[in-house]
């Protein structure tokens, strides 16, 4: 060890830099730590849970696919919509109140092949915060959830990379200095490629009739991101996501010179520039520049040539959203006891709520015309102050969130206070207690009849008042023999204004431009209690998490004004989640998933009602269906157990894993919906001998075994 | 490596069964519909200015049931107020329905009225309104082609101020008849035929069902006119004559019944539609199902 003397003047707070030389060579240690994060009982934070990455990619999934939303499903609290989607119902809430965060930037459509895939691509990935209640105060803009994704940063320091290549997958992901301890990037690309393998089978399929079928059903994302160093106090983030799907096909008959098509794209763009300004050791400062856009387009088209005349139509249904954002964030550390966290932002919203486009031509006539919806505009601003302060045992997080809506000429605004208390008792039990409002401003419209990504972003108007929260929390928290984490909440959350289509009414506005005639605004209450049991060291890793809930809506123009539970009011969740290494080599993995059937309206008795036939009106009886009340129909119950094995081989530059998964080990029928189904009988000479309706039940997704192979240099 | 040579080899095996099915990723089973009680269905919807009300009774069938409909002709029917004098109802064979002996000046706005139906086998179905005051009709215009369409056609418009009842909610439905002249040269002759597609672009309006019209007819509540008298404007493109005569319609009604109209027009136009919200129609019948309202009917005729 060589002696290092500099000399200081300490009359003010400096930051010393020394480059230590390497003297002595010691064995390699791992230390793994959770960056920020303490033991669960020391955190003022309740109903938050960190998801580390790698845990994440140990939790088999369909196709071997790591997916990030799906495992978020598996956490108490959180539900998933039904078999394979990527919907997150937390604590009763609906997908469009979930604040999802990629590097700060809200992400509007979070799903792949109708649901089945996440876009978070897991590898370019770092980390995964999910926050069901007790909100701080610089969160905003949604009811029920906010979970922050952040994508790596890029190494500064060595190139790296990592992939795999799946059973109907591959991705690729690199990273490294652009410019040594100055600037990094990391890019990260995936896509799906079964159109590929289909396209031979369907050509060959076709090798006989007179018809040419070309089959689009793929999705693609990249991730990218440079970080660039000015210096110790300066940085610069550029990160941005870029994914689209398609879904569709076009069949040309050469024997009659026709051709039909059809389908659905849609497609985020996420990005951000971020300027992290250290001001002084005690105060930060993070400047975010954002923007968002997500867009669908569903489109149909046929063209025929008749004796050189060619007749053509096309019809096209489109809508979305484009947010452009500013943001600035302030961390000011003034003594050990207090962290005070300030700021504000404000968001410039452009909404499609649904257009349809009709082009026809022919020899005698041509229409080329758009009927639906005109661009929506609104702004939305917060402004925000926390405090995360010790007092003896009690720790307490205490904050104010403001915001502010303009939409056309209305302006709301709304104050939302926050608290969340930490009081420890002796033997490291904590007792925590939280209450938070929350206000939302955009709204997603859900249609209960699809299950495609028809949802349609709308703003809050002079119509339709913003949605309102408010959630109270308490629970206790423990780690027990340092390895598991034990904790136990109960909640209770009542919404206001929460929206949904009116009976009868359909997603596709644009065609009369009316989509506010066809909602209506009501109240929802959840309550339940959660329990999750967690390991995160040693071999074995993973959690048990358990949640007993009730989820009710209530609006006047819904089932008669009555009190009706919500479609993913699930009684009883259950997940299991388990990582095991047998060897340094081998490692097991498994989760299980039980929940209570979802709750759909089916008719269950038919009658006829007659009108009065005065003057001349018709006296005509109709038959009417009924369900006697809205989601009083359960679905099956929900199970399925998934498992996987990884076979891993680590060199000393690159390493490599085999990974053998098994979705829906035991094939268990999963619902995804129900439908009518009627079966006529007839006698030799075509009468109709017997008629017989039931209710069919359609289950997806069977044991889906799969493989993929993953590398890392 | 036995361990990997066994997993291949239930993996190849997993593979192979799950190929064999006829749909790979599809499979459907039938589902069990709990079992449906039939009960009574009553449609029992009465004018105050109605001299032949009648009400319609039949039975519920559970959802799969190979039944077909059949009208209860033995029910005892009741309408009540206060327990006092109730007016029964009569099955008429020929009508299939159930007309009351006398009901002159029984009904009126302020009490609570029941209908009560009771059966040996169906049981007992009971539902409860009153009769709303009526709407007077203050002014009356009808001007061919008066106006346009959301789409720029022209049509004939309709303008109606009525007056609103003070310190109640009221709610109102529409209807116009159309008394069609004739004249052959010595006799004037005149038939009566519904005004069809009797519509409005007011947006406190909405559709309520009507047999004799696919789009429904205008409703609107008072919320936003309470006490006050309201213009309304509606258009037709129905065919009326100079000699013509419109009878205009305005009946003030419960929310049940308001209700029930909108939720069966929302029924009856999105039957067919898979990618519509399911509709529940309003029923206000305990033990039973069905709509029991009292009507209160103001007219007014405009010559052409």
């Amino acid at each position: 060890m060589q002696p290092y003397s500099v000399k200081l003047f300490l009359n003010k707070n400096i930051d010393l830099n020394i480059k230590l030389n390497s003297a002595l060579n010691l064995e390699e240690v791992v230390v793994t730590a959770e960056a920020n994060k303490g033991r669960i009982e020391e955190e003022t934070q309740m109903s938050q849970i960190d998801l580390p990455v790698e845990q994440i990619k140990k939790v088999p999934m369909l196709f071997g696919e790591t997916d990030v939303l799906k495992t978020i499903q598996l956490l108490p609290g959180v539900q998933s919509g039904g078999e394979g989607q990527n919907g997150l119902y937390v604590r009763g809430g609906s997908p469009d109140q979930n604040l999802i965060l990629l590097d700060g930037v809200p992400v509007y459509n979070v799903s792949h092949v109708l649901g089945i895939f996440s876009v978070f691509n897991a590898d370019a990935i770092k980390t995964v915060t999910l926050t069901k209640g007790g909100f701080p105060a610089r969160y905003g803009g949604r009811l029920s959830s906010v979970i922050e994704i952040n994508m790596k940063e890029g190494n500064m320091q060595e190139f790296h990379g990592e992939g795999s290549i799946g059973t109907i997958t591959s991705k690729l992901t690199l990273e490294g200095p652009i410019w040594k301890d100055k600037t990094s990037f990391l890019v990260s690309g995936r896509r799906t490629y079964v159109d590929l393998f289909m396209a031979p089978i369907i050509s060959a399929s076709n090798r006989n009739s007179s018809e040419d079928v070309d089959l689009d059903l793929y999705f693609y994302d990249l991730n990218a991101k440079v970080n660039h160093k000015f210096n110790d106090k300066h940085r610069l983030f550029l990160s941005g996501y870029f994914g689209n799907d398609v879904f569709g096909t076009k069949i040309e008959d050469n024997f009659d010179n026709s051709s039909f098509g059809g389908g659905i794209k849609w497609g985020n763009i996420i990005s951000a520039a971020r300027w992290n300004y250290k001001i002084n050791p005690k105060l930060f400062k993070n400047t975010t520049f954002t923007y968002s856009r997500y867009n669908i387009d569903i489109f149909t088209e046929f063209a025929e040539k008749i004796q050189g005349s060619e007749s053509k139509f096309q019809a096209k249904y489109f809508s979305g959203i484009e947010d452009l954002g500013f943001r600035t964030d302030f961390d000011y550390l003034p003594n050990p006891n207090h962290y005070i966290r300030f700021g504000g932002s404000a968001t410039y919203h452009t909404y499609k709520p649904g257009a349809l486009a009709l082009e026809f031509s022919d020899q005698d006539f041509n229409l080329d015309t758009l009927v639906g919806s005109q661009n929506d505009y609104s702004t939305e601003y917060s402004l925000y102050v926390e405090d995360d302060l010790k007092w003896g045992d009690l720790k307490a997080n205490i904050g104010l969130h403001a915001s502010a809506f303009a939409v056309d000429d209305e302006f709301y605004t709304s104050l939302q206070p926050r608290i969340g208390l930490n009081y420890k008792l002796p033997n490291d039990l904590a007792l925590k207690a939280s209450f938070s409002t929350m206000t939302q401003f955009i709204n997603l419209l859900t249609s209960e009849a699809l299950s495609l990504p028809t949802d349609l972003w709308v703003p809050s108007t002079n119509k339709i008042k913003p949605q309102q929260s408010w959630q109270v929390a308490v629970g206790a928290a423990k780690t027990l023999w340092d390895e598991f984490e034990l904790s136990v909440e109960a909640y209770y959350k009542e919404m206001d204004n929460v929206i949904s289509f009116k009976e009868g009414a359909s997603f596709l506005f644009g065609l009369d431009n009316e989509w506010q005639e066809k909602v209506t605004q009501g109240k929802g209450d959840s309550y339940g209690l959660e329990v999750f049991f967690q390991k995160k060291k040693g071999r074995a890793t993973g959690w048990i998490g358990y949640t007993l809930s009730w989820n009710n809506r209530q609006f006047d123009d819904i089932n008669g004004g009555k009190k009706y539970p919500f479609r993913y009011d699930r009684r009883h969740d259950i997940s299991l989640v388990l990582s095991y290494e047998l060897t340094k080599k081998i490692s097991i993995n498994g989760a299980w998933i039980y929940g209570t059937g979802n709750a759909v309206t089916l008719p269950v008795y038919r009658y006829n009602v007659r009108e009065p036939g005065d003057y001349n009106w018709w006296n005509q009886d109709i038959e009417v269906e009924s369900q006697g009340s809205k989601n009083a129909f359960r679905m099956s119950n929900y199970h399925r157990l998934d498992l996987s094995v990884e076979f891993l081989k680590k060199k000393p530059k690159w390493e490599r894993k085999w990974v053998i998964s098994i979705y829906n080990t035991y094939n268990h029928n999963n619902p995804y919906f129900i439908y009518p189904s009627t079966s006529n009988t007839y006698d030799q000479n075509g009468n109709l001998v017997e008629s017989k309706r039931s209710f069919k039940e359609v289950s997806i997704l069977p044991i889906i075994p799969s493989v993929s192979y993953q590398f890392k240099f | 490596m036995n361990i990997l040579k066994n997993i291949a080899f239930g993996f190849s095996l997993a593979i192979g069964l799950v190929s064999c099915g006829e749909d790979f990723f599809e499979s459907t089973v039938e589902i069990d519909i709990p079992e449906h009680e039939p009960g009574l269905a009553v449609s029992a919807i009465l004018t105050k200015q109605d001299t032949a009300n009648s009400v319609y009774i039949s039975k519920s069938l559970g959802i799969l049931s190979p039944d077909q409909y059949e009208v209860i002709s033995d029910a005892t029917v009741l309408l009540d107020a206060d327990h006092n004098n109730p007016v029964s109802f009569i099955y008429d064979a020929n009508e299939e329905e159930y007309y009351a002996n006398q009901m002159a000046g029984f009904l009126e706005a302020g009490p609570e009225y029941s209908m009560i139906v009771e059966h040996p086998v169906y049981g007992r179905a009971v539902a409860k309104g009153t009769l709303p005051n009526a709407a007077k009709i203050l002014s009356l215009t009808y001007e061919p082609n008066g106006t346009i369409d959301e789409d720029g056609f022209e049509a004939d418009e309709i303008t109606v101020e009525i007056e609103d009842p003070a310190g109640e909610a009221n709610y109102y439905y529409f209807q116009a008849i159309k008394r069609i002249r004739f004249f052959n040269g010595i006799d004037t002759s005149y038939i009566t035929e519904p005004l069809y597609g009797l519509a409005s672009r007011d947006p406190l309006v909405q559709r309520g069902y009507n047999s004799g019209d696919y789009e429904g007819m205008p409703m609107i509540s008072d919320n936003t006119f309470q006490g006050r008298s309201y213009t309304l404007r509606l258009f037709t493109y129905d065919e009326v004559n100079p000699g013509d005569e419109i009878i205009f319609q305005c009946f003030s009604v419960n929310k049940d019944r308001f209700d029930y109209l909108a939720s069966l027009q929302a029924y009856y136009i999105n039957q067919d539609n898979p990618f519509s919200e399911p509709v529940n129609v309003i029923s206000n019948f305990e033990g039973g199902v069905g709509i029991f309202a009292l009507q209160n009917l103001t007219e007014m005729v405009v010559k052409l």
